[in-house]
């Protein structure tokens, strides 16, 4: 393969574009020179220490580390998620990281040992890179779908009140809230579907080919992952909701309102 | 005669205000109740805590028996509470008045049609109407309505008759009472001003419900 490895010296020229948007800030009077040069900063701290932590794992090549930092992952994803929704409910963050766990374990477990069938199944090499693309994205599904759930829920409070009142069950209240939130959930994986590879070269796909891999192999991994991320989705969205309509109604069927008290 | 409702213990103490405390309500086959009260004086709340819209740690019985709280659904499609806001969704008027029927518990039931309802209540629109066209006292006469065809035991209702003009606010009332004197039925109705009609009283003040002799 022919891989042009990058050196430190390549990485100094490049940061001039971050010093020419900063310079360019401050000419403009944006007022976000500091946050954009923070920001570049953290980029090169946070990934340099992934780097350096893919790199002891690969090398470790044991089950444990690898399932300790996908389940630190987890975590990570759920927080992200929840602070994500503009209206939240007391213990929200336990729903996202339980839908952002089921789904990238459900996912993850058929990606990397069905269709893929990495041997040994821990293989850090693969699960690791494709549980955080599961993670990243399900974050977004999740986030999304939530957020305009809860919306709906607040928003048109005597709209769902009046199907409870009605004799309405749980699923019967919240269909339409549930329809509302899914879809909307679901709208920008089926855009990238839509314009992959018209529009954009997929970032993975990209990544792979300057890293040497035949395009049609290329195309083949970015054609499972498209897929794997709408199937992450699609259950992301679905449980997180799914688990905010259990919290949010809660055994007798009411919109408890004190839950949003923050 | 055996309570057609009974709902209690009721209470509603907020951390600036006790609205009321330990209140139990009873409805008669053949009632029709004018719950009175001063504004803020918790009505709106006793009616959404006896079908379970905001929280309390009421009991709750129909013709005796006891509905537990994961059966407040059901409790729900017999007793009904109709809001004072007369909430319509998006859709036409006969969505609006069919839509309990895509619910478990109303699924089985055989609704008549509403055209003659509608004409009692001297609403004359089309089932196709958009319902958001609807005025104020044009929905709350679709909202009364909807409650008489998916005829259930109780009707709970909150200011029913707020946005409506002295000929159709006595129309209304009818139906309403009617509908309480149509067998094993009963009615608490809310409301502000007099009613063309003597009914039972319950005054909520201070914190009590009392039957004024």
């Amino acid at each position: 393969m022919n891989i042009i490895a990058l050196t430190p010296k390549d990485l100094i020229v490049a940061s001039s574009f971050v010093f020419l948007a900063g310079g360019l800030s401050l000419a403009l009077e944006l007022g976000i020179t500091k946050r954009l040069l923070l920001a570049a900063l953290r980029t090169v701290l946070q990934l340099s220490l992934l780097g350096f932590l893919l790199k002891g794992i690969f090398a470790l090549n044991r089950p444990y580390p690898v399932l300790l930092l996908l389940f630190f992952m987890t975590l990570v994803a759920g927080r992200e998620a929840a602070s994500r929704t503009k209206r939240r409910y007391t213990k929200i963050i336990l729903d996202t990281t339980l839908a952002m766990g089921i789904s990238a374990f459900f996912v993850g477990a058929v990606v990397t040992q069905i269709v893929i069938d990495v041997k040994p199944w821990y293989h850090p090499q693969y699960v690791i890179p494709l549980l955080g693309m599961i993670l990243g994205n399900a974050l977004n599904g999740v986030s999304l779908a939530l957020d305009s759930f809860l919306d709906y829920i607040l928003s048109r409070q005597t709209e769902i009140e009046l199907y409870l009142a009605y004799g309405a069950e749980r699923l019967e209240a919240l269909k339409k809230p549930f329809q509302h939130a899914v879809r909307r959930g679901l709208i920008p994986i089926i855009n990238a579907m839509s314009v992959a590879g018209i529009v954009s070269l997929p970032g993975m796909m990209t990544g792979q080919i300057l890293a040497g891999t035949p395009p049609l192999q290329a195309v083949a991994y970015q054609i499972l992952v498209m897929f794997m991320l709408a199937g992450a989705y699609t259950l992301g969205a679905v449980l997180a909701v799914f688990l905010a309509g259990q919290k949010i109604l809660g055994p007798e069927l009411r919109i408890r309102k004190e839950l949003f008290k923050t | 005669m055996e309570a057609l409702l009974k709902v209690g213990p009721l209470s509603f103490i907020s951390t600036r205000k006790k609205f009321f405390e330990g209140l139990f309500l009873c409805l008669f086959p053949g009632d029709f109740v004018h719950l009175k009260g001063p504004s803020g004086s918790g009505k709106t709340t006793l009616l959404r805590q006896i079908v379970g819209l905001e929280p309390s740690e009421a009991k709750r019985y129909l013709e005796g028996k006891l509905y537990l709280p994961q059966e407040i659904a059901s409790f729900r499609s017999r007793c009904l509470y109709l809001a004072p806001e007369a909430p319509v969704f998006e859709g036409t008027v006969e969505e609006n008045l069919f839509f309990p029927l895509r619910f478990r518990h109303h699924r089985a039931k055989k609704i008549p049609q509403p055209l003659e309802i509608l004409k009692k209540l001297g609403l004359r629109v089309s089932l196709k109407t958009p319902a958001s066209l609807l005025s104020t006292g044009e929905k709350q006469r679709l909202a009364l309505a909807r409650a008489l065809l998916f005829d259930p035991d109780v009707i709970l209702a909150d200011e029913p008759f707020s946005a409506l003009d002295q000929e159709n606010f006595e129309k209304a009332f009818m139906l309403l009472y009617s509908f309480s004197q149509s067998g094993k039925k009963a009615v608490l109705c809310v409301s502000h001003g007099n009613l063309p009609k003597s009914t039972r009283i319950f005054l909520l003040s201070h914190g009590k419900l009392e039957e004024p002799s």
